[in-house]
Order: structure tokens, then sequence, then C-alpha cells
């Protein structure tokens, strides 16, 4: 039986005289895989923030396995086994695809923000993450553009890319910052495909604009208007709910 | 394939290569000496500049607090030249722990200016605040106190040079394996992107920190090691305008390389050599050759070298595999 | 009392430079996001042509003016052959660029008037009294004269369309170039008025230090202080702060005199920690702090 995993109770996110975020519930159970959509400037990103500790709350708390992390800073979160990809994507072009993968396997496999052997560790001489890196960069088909610079990869790549080093830290929740923005619906079939694997296995939280390639994924449909959660619960009934019609899809009924 | 097995060697031939100079030039011993020292040195300000992709002002002042406290611990304190050193890496790790929080917290422009600031202090401080110590701009002078060590009597030049050599060896493969290590990825991430770093879940506060006690460390020692040789120093081995100098060095070597610091040391100080010959202050010279080397060079000199190596390889190849398609034939 | 009334015009008059040749800096930054080191080449070379010129013609007022024209010229020919080319490139790589035109600035100088400093006397020996305390009347003139570059840089800003354009600039540089706008000319003409007060702030202090070839390097970091006090890109800022820091060093080293020196860094160093974005900086834009 799944219990929940990552909650959220009355958060809010004030810029300035802006509420960004406004007293957002929000839960996700173990395992189940979560769509946030809304409209540009509904607080999607922001509120991804706060899940992840990029900003803390004004108001509200987070939970996460029922222990309050709102004000846990992001590089602790991330050793509670949480992963975030962003938007525009983040992936460190000045050193190769290896070394990306390989920096997010050791973060993990050292259990630590700051690992004392970061002297003496070689990664290319390191079977553990030799080992680790190899699966990921298959599973992710990069395996041949192992040796290159991040900066000389197409921008579908990177972006696999950039899950794939949520991949490779094995998380408990991968929390997906518009992973389908930019690139063509060829790649997205691909990262679908990959993501489809994980649905079930692992928590997944994506925040998306293309609702019709997220129903291939998600059970669960929240979504944002205005700084607010409006609705959530599976998507097909999310979708018919009238105040999403007409707030989200300016239909009135 | 087997060039690049022969990579772990590069410390032995530049040791090789300078020990070979030292003996085809015999009178340009203490040039020598120098640039081995002032590989040290630009190690120190590469960590910062090509690894943390942080510029700093301020690399004299780190030289000048190492060679003052060797200096000032030869002048009153004891004798042992290896003691004077050690005495210069303290002060490394003591200014990099109470400077390091605040200095790793800045960003950029902030991080310059600071460095040029405290740089400035420097000076003031051994020139003025610290006169009874350091005897001001007259100097500080020591090299009757220096003892002689056992094995090797350093205090000769020539014997001196072959201590700097094994010196610089050991410094060259440390620095290889910090280039090599998760250390060396991790700062170069961090300086292309740290956010994502802190989404990764490091604590990249403290591994700058540590790389800049690592490059602190460095500069305070080679400054040790110029006081050693020199046996007085004076407060303009600090001065700011020979911040630019080591930022030069290190941008003629190629920055983010593990042999750019020496190309880097032997280019700048052959040709401020070459240059001081004919011109007393060389201000102008630095400058243009800055401007050149960053708008037309950026790789430096151990790219260039890198470059030239891939193009002979690819030659090579090319050649293997036309004469192996004539023997088909 | 006397000594502290002294110290206190003096320190005004101290402010008066410092606000003259920080602007350059302020605005280097505040517009165009760079950080001009070289701008201490126009406060210099406007020591140096004074000190020409006074020595041949014997008119320091020629030689003012001499020197804010000086200046003026020399911001031009950066500006336009070289700033233009970096303003895309990261804050790094156009600090040490400019650096660099900073030394090579400090070599010409070298090589036309050599190494020794040049003494210069003060324009006019006459003296002000006021109960009981002497004040020189020169000093009085440099206050005078930072008052009205002060007022004139003002009515620019908020009176003129290049003013409002340029704050327009500021805050977006796309939407003023989508209306028309040469916002590439705006900067030039702001950045050549800057260097022109640069250089009459050189001329200025011609008299009260020793023109030497490294008298930027001294003012250099003085100027920055200044600059992150004020907040960047605030012309209010970089005032109030020119008034602090003169203070500072005026009746700060009466009271002990190595804060002359010293006590310049420790507001750096005190600005830095509490208020990163200086008195009037507006949150985001400080040094560094826009990545």
């Amino acid at each position: 039986m799944s219990e929940v995993l990552f909650e959220t109770k009355g958060v809010s996110k004030i810029f300035g005289l802006f509420k960004a975020v406004h007293d957002v519930d929000f839960s996700v159970l173990e395992n189940d895989a979560v769509g946030i959509i809304g409209p540009n400037g509904a607080g999607k990103t922001t509120f991804i923030n706060i899940l992840t500790g990029e900003y803390f709350p004004e108001e509200g708390s987070v939970f996460f396995r029922g222990e309050d992390i709102t004000n846990l800073k992001s590089e602790k979160r991330v050793a509670k086994g949480i992963i975030r990809t962003f938007q525009l994507v983040h992936v460190f072009d000045s050193i190769t695809v290896f070394d990306n993968i390989a920096l997010s396997i050791y973060r993990k496999k050292e259990g630590t923000a700051f690992p004392l052997n970061l002297y003496t560790t070689v990664f290319r001489k390191n079977r553990e993450i030799t080992e680790s890196a190899e699966k990921a960069l298959e599973v992710f088909d990069l395996i041949k553009d192992r040796n290159q610079l991040v900066r000389n990869l197409s921008l579908g790549s990177q972006k696999r890319l950039e899950i794939a080093m949520a991949w490779a830290a094995d998380p408990e929740v991968f929390i997906l910052d518009e992973p389908f923005a930019g690139i063509s619906d060829h790649e997205i079939d691909d990262i679908i495909g990959i993501l489809k694997k994980l649905v079930h296995k692992k928590t997944i939280i994506i925040v998306e604009h293309k609702l019709s390639k997220l129903t291939e994924i998600v059970d669960t449909l929240c979504v944002m208007h205005e700084g607010k959660m409006i609705a959530s619960g599976p998507c097909e009934e999310t979708l018919n709910n009238p105040i999403v019609r007409k707030s989200y899809w300016k239909i009135e009924d | 394939m087997k060039l690049k097995n022969l990579e772990f060697l590069g410390p032995v031939f530049i040791i090789a290569g300078l020990l070979v100079s030292r003996y085809l030039f015999p009178n340009k011993i203490t040039f020598f000496t120098e640039i081995s020292i002032y590989t040290i040195y630009v190690m120190g300000n590469n960590i910062l500049m090509g690894y943390m992709g942080y510029t700093s002002f301020g690399q004299p002042f780190y030289l000048s607090c190492g060679a003052y406290s060797a200096a000032i611990y030869l002048a009153y304190i004891g004798g042992n030249v290896f003691v004077a050193i050690f005495v210069a890496f303290l002060v490394g790790l003591l200014l990099s722990f109470i400077l390091g929080p605040s200095l790793m917290r800045l960003k950029g422009s902030y991080f310059t200016l600071i460095n040029a600031s405290l740089c400035a202090i420097g000076v003031f401080m051994f020139e003025r605040l610290l006169i009874d110590i350091t005897n001001g701009n007259d100097g500080l002078w020591y090299r009757s106190n220096m003892h002689k060590t056992p094995l090797l009597d350093i205090r000769m030049p020539q014997n001196y040079f072959f201590f700097i050599l094994i010196v610089l060896l050991a410094a060259l493969y440390l620095y290889r394996k910090i280039d090599r290590s998760a250390l060396g990825t991790v700062l170069k991430a961090a300086s292309t992107n740290p956010r994502k770093m802190r989404f990764l879940g490091y604590n990249v506060f403290r591994i700058r920190w540590m790389a800049f006690t690592i490059s602190v460390v460095f500069s305070t020692i080679a400054g040790a090691l110029y006081s050693v040789n020199f046996g007085f120093v004076n407060p303009s081995l600090g001065e700011n305008s020979r911040a630019i100098e080591v930022l030069l060095a290190t941008l003629i070597g190629g920055i983010g390389t593990v042999y750019g610091p020496f190309f880097g040391a032997l280019g700048f100080l052959g040709m401020k050599d070459f240059v001081s010959s004919f011109l007393s202050r060389w201000e102008f010279v630095v400058g243009i050759m800055t401007l050149i080397v960053l708008f037309k060079f950026n790789r430096g000199l151990w790219g260039m070298i890198q470059d030239a190596g891939s193009f002979l390889a690819d030659t090579g190849r090319k050649f293997k595999n036309n004469s192996v398609k004539t023997a088909e034939k | 009392m006397e000594t502290w009334f002294t110290a206190v015009i003096y320190g005004l008059s101290t402010s008066g430079i410092l606000f003259l040749v920080s602007l350059a800096l302020s605005i280097g930054y505040g517009l165009m996001r760079i950080v001009n080191m070289e701008a201490m080449l126009y406060y210099s070379f406007g020591a140096y042509v004074t000190y020409s010129i006074v020595s041949m013609t014997g008119s320091f007022i020629l030689g003012a003016i001499g020197a804010t024209v000086i200046g003026g010229i020399l911001g031009f020919v950066v500006e336009t052959t070289l700033l233009r080319k970096v303003y895309h490139r990261n804050m790094m790589f156009t600090m040490v660029v400019t650096f660099s035109v900073f030394m090579i600035g400090i070599g010409v100088i070298q090589f036309i008037y050599g190494l020794d400093p040049k003494p210069l006397a003060s324009p006019t020996s006459a003296i002000i009294r006021f109960m009981n305390v002497q004040i020189p009347l020169y000093r009085l003139i440099i206050i005078g004269l930072a008052v009205v570059a002060y007022i004139l840089i003002q009515l620019l800003m908020n009176k003129t369309i290049t003013g409002k354009a340029l704050r327009a600039g500021i805050e977006n540089r796309e939407n003023v170039e989508g209306l028309g706008v040469n916002i590439n000319r705006i900067f030039t003409t702001t950045f050549v008025i800057a260097s022109a007060f640069a250089g009459l702030g050189g001329a200025l202090n011609a008299p009260l230090v020793m023109v030497g070839p490294y008298m930027g390097f001294d003012m250099l970091l003085t100027a920055f202080i200044t600059v992150i006090l004020g907040g960047l890109g605030s012309i209010k800022g970089t005032m109030v702060a020119a008034l602090i820091l003169g203070q500072v060093v005026s009746v700060g080293g009466t009271i002990w005199a190595p804060l002359a020196f010293v006590g310049p860094f420790i507001v750096m160093f005190i600005t830095i920690l509490i208020r990163p974005t200086g008195l009037y900086g507006v949150k985001g834009t400080a040094f560094g702090f826009n990545d």
C-alpha cells in the first residue's frame, strides 16, 4: 500500500506584491506519477522551486515522508532523494557527457554534500562509477557521445542527458520541469519511452505544457491557475472538472 | 595510443627539460629557478581562474604573505629553511581559513575587487604598519641567518635549483591529480553552473573553499621559495600592479590545464627577460600582450602544443592508413 | 575643535574629487554592465595634461580645461574602439581587458613623462578665515565644482531626452532599441561626459598629490569603494558615498593616521557583508550578483 511521499500544506510564495504561489495544498503518493499543468505565469515553476528548496515559502510547510523539510537547503533535499531537472536545460557544458553523469552517481555513492575523498577519486578509474555511468549512458542512448563535451551536443541530447543525470542518482522522486520544451516530437517520444519504464517504480512529478504527451505518462493531474491549485485528481476527471474547463480552457458550460 | 600512456610522465619531461637547459645555458640558472617558482605561483592562480572561474587581482598579496612569513621566521626566529617554508604553508592555511568563508560567498567581480583591496592593504601593512619588523621599503635581509641544510646545502644557488626541481615535480603531480580527480571535475562543473551543482546535492561553497585553500597554499609556498631564493624581501613583491602579471602568465599558458602554468611561466618570464633588456618598465608590453592573448590566442601555449600534437597524430594516422591501403593493393 | 572643522572641510574636498572620478566607474557599470578599470587613466592623464599646460602657460584654468577635454577624448576613443566589443562578454573577461588597457596607459605615461613624480603648485594660496579656522580657498573651489558637476549630471539624467532614453535603456535595452533609439550613441555620449569629469578630477587633484604614473592605482580602489558603497549606476548613491568616504579618510585620518588609508577598505568590507547592493543600489544589480 502506497503512502504519502511528498506533501505541502498551505504554502505561499510572495515576490514583492505579487503572490506567485497562493496557499497550495498538494500531495503525492509513493510511486505515483503526477502532472502539473497550467498557463504561463500560473506559478508552476515557483512551486517546483519550493518543493526543491530553491525558494523557501513565506507561509505553509513542506513535508517529505512526513518530515518537515520546509527550511531544508536544496543540497540536503537531494540527499533525501529529491532530484529535479530544469526548464532551461541545466548541464555542465565544459566537461564531458560521462563526467556529467559521473558527478551525479558520485554524489549518490558518497552520500554527502562535501565528499572528503574528492581529491583521491578519479571518475574514470572508479569501477563502481564507470559501471553505473555506462548503464545510464546505454539507457539514455548516449553511448556514442560518451567522451564529447556537452556543449557539442544537440538540445535534445542535452535534455536526455539532464534526465539521465537525475536517473543515475537513483532518487526517490523525480521532479521534471518542462522536459519536452524546445525539442522535436521524435525526441519527446524517446524521453517518454524512458519515463514510461520508471512509472510506478519511482515517484514522478512533471510540469508540462504539452498535455497530450503528458497524459501518456501520468495518472494524476493537477491544475494551477494564478498561483492556486484549482484541481487535482485522475486525468479524465480533472480535465472534465468545470472549474478547470472555465479557468484553464476558457470553456463556459 | 602509446602517447596517451606516456601522459603520466609529463611532469618528468618538464623537470628533465629544465635540467637539460640548466646545463645548456649554465649562466641562466637563476632564470630557470625563477621559472620553476613562478610555475607554482601560476598554478595557484590557475586553480582560481581556470578551474573555478574566479579572476583575482590580489594574487601578489598571497605571494607576499608567504614570502614575508618565511622571511620573518628566518630573520627573527630560526634558521631552518624547511621550517620557513612550512611556516608559509601554515600561513597559507590560516589565510584561507580566515578569508575563505567571506571570499567564497562572493561572486564575480566582488571577488576580484576585494582581492585587489587585500593587495593594497598587504603592501600598506608590510611597508608602513609593520615597519619595525619588515624595515619597510628597505626590505628584510636574512641570508646570513640561514643554516646549512643536511644532504644538500640549498643556500647555494646551484643546489637550490635542484631543491626547487624536486618541489616542482611534486607540485606538478599534485596538480595533475587535481585535474583528473573528482575535485577538478566538480570545480569545472561548479564554475559553469553552480545552481545545477546545488541541485545535484553538492555543497559548492565548501568545495570552493577547499580549492581556494589549495590555491592560497600554492601561492604562499611560491612566496616562501622566492624569499629563500633571494635572501631578502621587500613590499614591491605584493604590488597591485603586478597582479596582472600572474593573470597574463596563466593566460599565456592556457587556462584550466595541467601544464599550462609551466608554459605560461616560461613564456611570460622569457618575454620579460627579453623585453627588459631594452625597456626598464614594461607595463605597456604586459598590457598589449594580455590583450593579444585574450582576443587572438585564448587557448594559450599549451593549447597550441596540444593542437600541434593532435595534428601530428592525425597526419600520422592518415599516413599509416595510406601505407596499409597501398600494402593491401 | 578647529582641527575637526578643518578635517571636515578637507574631507569634503576629497569627496568632491572622489565623486568626479567615480562617476565613470558608476556609469560604466550601471549602464554598460562592465567594470571599466581603465577609467582611472582619464584621471591620471588629466593630471599630467594639467601639469604640462601649467608648466607651459602657467594657467591652471587652461590646464583644467585641457584635462577635461583630454579625459573626454580618451573616453571616446576607448569606448568606441574597445569597450563596445566587450559589452556582451562575461564580467571577468572585460575586467581583465580594461585592466590591460589601464596598464598600457600607465606604460604610455611612463614613456612620455618618465617615472619621477611631478610636483604641481596649488593655483591659489589664498586662505579663507572662518571662525578662527584657516581654510585654503582651493579646497572650497573643488567642493564648488563637484557640486556643479553633480547638478549638471542630474539635470542631464532627469531633464533631457538623452537622459530619459538612457534610464530606460538601463532597464531594458531591447525595448529602447525597438523604439529606434540608437542606444550606442547615448552610451558613448554619457561615457564621454563621465570621462571628462574624471579628467577634471585629475586636474583638481594634481596640486594635492604628486602627479605620478601610479596615481591612478591609488585612486582606483578608492573610486571602486565609492561606487560599491553608493550602489551601482546610482549617481545620487555615488555622491553620498563620496561624502561618507571623504570624511572617513579625513576625519578618520585625524583620529588615527593609518585610517586614512585603511578606512575606505573597512567601509567596503562592511558594505559587502551587510548590504552588497550598496546604499542606493537596486537589488540584483550589485557587482557580480546578476548571474
